[in-house]
């Protein structure tokens, strides 16, 4: 094949639907984890907040474990071994469905909600003791000092970092290929074993996910725009000048 | 035929760790030079150096790791190199962790006073030896955290080798899962591996955070 025939044979319905299936996929891994993962993230964050500080070494462990541990290890973990120790009546209706986009994402959500949580952990830290003790004197009970006090300004706080992991994990999407889910790093390789467009094939993904990345980004900048100007920096700028 | 887990199985994963730690150290050790080499463009005057280097450094951490190890492999035989998949990893990781090192670096060396350049400069010290004894040595401080931090990166990053074919940890833990079918048993310890690789270095990485942080508040 001449070099210059590539874009046709690319574009031809198969492989330019694969490529489309495939960006698919991998935006809705992403969907899956930011909304799973972080609601997980957000309630364990909550939990590790309220529970009694015997329980905090434990929690920190199960953080520690998804931070060390590397994604594939993870995926290979969730859909190998969990199979094993889960009930039937779990990995039944899982089985009988797409199993390895099931595994995956609850590989990525579980391990986004480690790092969210872990995150506002420290978007908590970072607020004045007295904004909490604040709420407690002025008479609201734990539950509501932390989601209309502690909460919204951690958040805020922890906006960049979460951010940052959005990216990450959007880029470890591409990680369930090694579980054989067909997403666009999957379809990029499948690709090119029945064409040998080594470089244009790959050139394509890279610049889709690169677009879908930047994407990511100009959303990121809009919420904080809307947040009242680059909430995080700025909000902790504010408070290292007011102290 | 099925195998038993056993005694020689839980050794061919825990010997397989050399791979994961050798291919880590080329990375690193390359990514290092590398990385200072962006890190120095990324700050020099010319700016069709720094927006070069700045795109190199957007590839690469705007896409997966996953993809630029495609992309090395793959390429290799397209160019008519003998494909192998230990040079592609290692090429691959390498890049990849120069571009994230100079990230970093770039910072470390920003976040050096603008005055000691200009005194340097002042003293009448040429570019190189003002890096060398003036810059680089404050900026080295700044990076232990974030560079110990991304060795952490990288070692994991060193698992998705197993995907092309190079048997370090994670590949021999599938290879000894396809051969006993205990995948609980296999996965616990590659993880367990990762886990003792990988944890020292983060404790190691936020205990130099905190040091920094009271030093630098002083």
């Amino acid at each position: 094949m001449t070099s210059a025939d590539w874009l046709p044979t690319l574009l031809q319905p198969p492989y330019l639907g694969a490529i489309g299936h495939g960006l698919l996929t991998t935006l809705e891994l992403t969907v899956t984890f930011v909304i799973v993962g972080g609601t997980a993230g957000f309630a364990m964050a909550l939990l590790r907040a309220a529970l009694p500080r015997w329980l905090e070494p434990l929690l920190a462990a199960w953080v520690a474990c998804h931070r060390n541990i590397p994604m594939v290890v993870q995926m290979l973990f969730w859909y190998f071994a969990m199979p094993q120790i889960l009930p039937d009546r779990i990995t039944g209706p899982i089985n009988a469905s797409a199993s390895e986009f099931v595994y995956a994402a609850l590989a990525l959500s579980s391990a986004f909600a480690a790092y969210v949580s872990e995150d506002l952990r420290s978007g908590i830290r970072s607020l004045p003791p007295g904004q909490y003790l604040a709420a407690r004197a002025s008479g609201l009970g734990f539950v509501a000092s932390m989601v209309f006090v502690v909460l919204p300004q951690a958040v805020r706080a922890a906006t960049p970092a979460i951010c940052n992991q959005i990216l990450l994990f959007f880029k470890g999407t591409s990680l369930a290929a090694a579980i054989g889910v067909a997403e666009l790093t999957h379809v990029a390789q499948e690709i090119n074993h029945e064409t040998f467009l080594t470089f244009q094939i790959f050139a394509i993904a890279t610049a889709l996910y690169m677009a879908v990345a930047l994407g990511l980004i100009g959303l990121v900048n809009l919420t904080e725009a809307r947040f009242g100007g680059s909430a995080g920096r700025r909000s902790r700028r504010r408070r290292s000048t007011a102290k | 035929m099925i195998r038993t887990f056993g005694w020689n199985e839980f050794l061919f994963i825990l010997m397989a760790i050399r791979w994961t730690i050798a291919l880590s150290a080329i990375a690193f050790i390359g990514g290092g030079i590398g990385g200072l080499a962006i890190a120095l463009a990324r700050t020099s005057g010319d700016k069709v150096v720094r927006q070069a280097t700045a795109g190199f450094i957007r590839v690469f951490q705007g896409t997966p790791l996953l993809l630029q190890l495609f992309l090395v492999y793959f390429g290799m035989a397209v160019v008519g190199a003998a494909i192998n998949p230990w040079i592609a990893a290692a090429l691959a990781l390498t890049l990849h962790a120069s571009a994230f090192l100079g990230e970093i670096w770039r910072g470390c060396i920003e976040a050096v006073p603008l005055g000691q350049n200009e005194a340097a400069t002042a003293l009448g010290l040429k570019w190189a030896s003002r890096q060398r004894w003036i810059i680089l040595p404050q900026a080295a401080r700044i990076a232990v955290a974030p560079t110990v931090g991304f060795l952490v990166q990288l070692i994991k990053g060193t698992s998705l080798a197993a995907i092309i074919g190079f048997t370090e940890l994670t590949r021999a833990g599938q290879i000894i899962n396809n051969a006993t079918f205990e995948p609980f048993t296999v996965f616990s310890i590659v993880a367990g591996l990762y886990f003792v690789l990988c944890w020292p270095l983060s404790l190691l990485a936020r205990q130099a955070e905190i040091r920094f942080a009271r030093a630098s508040a002083r």
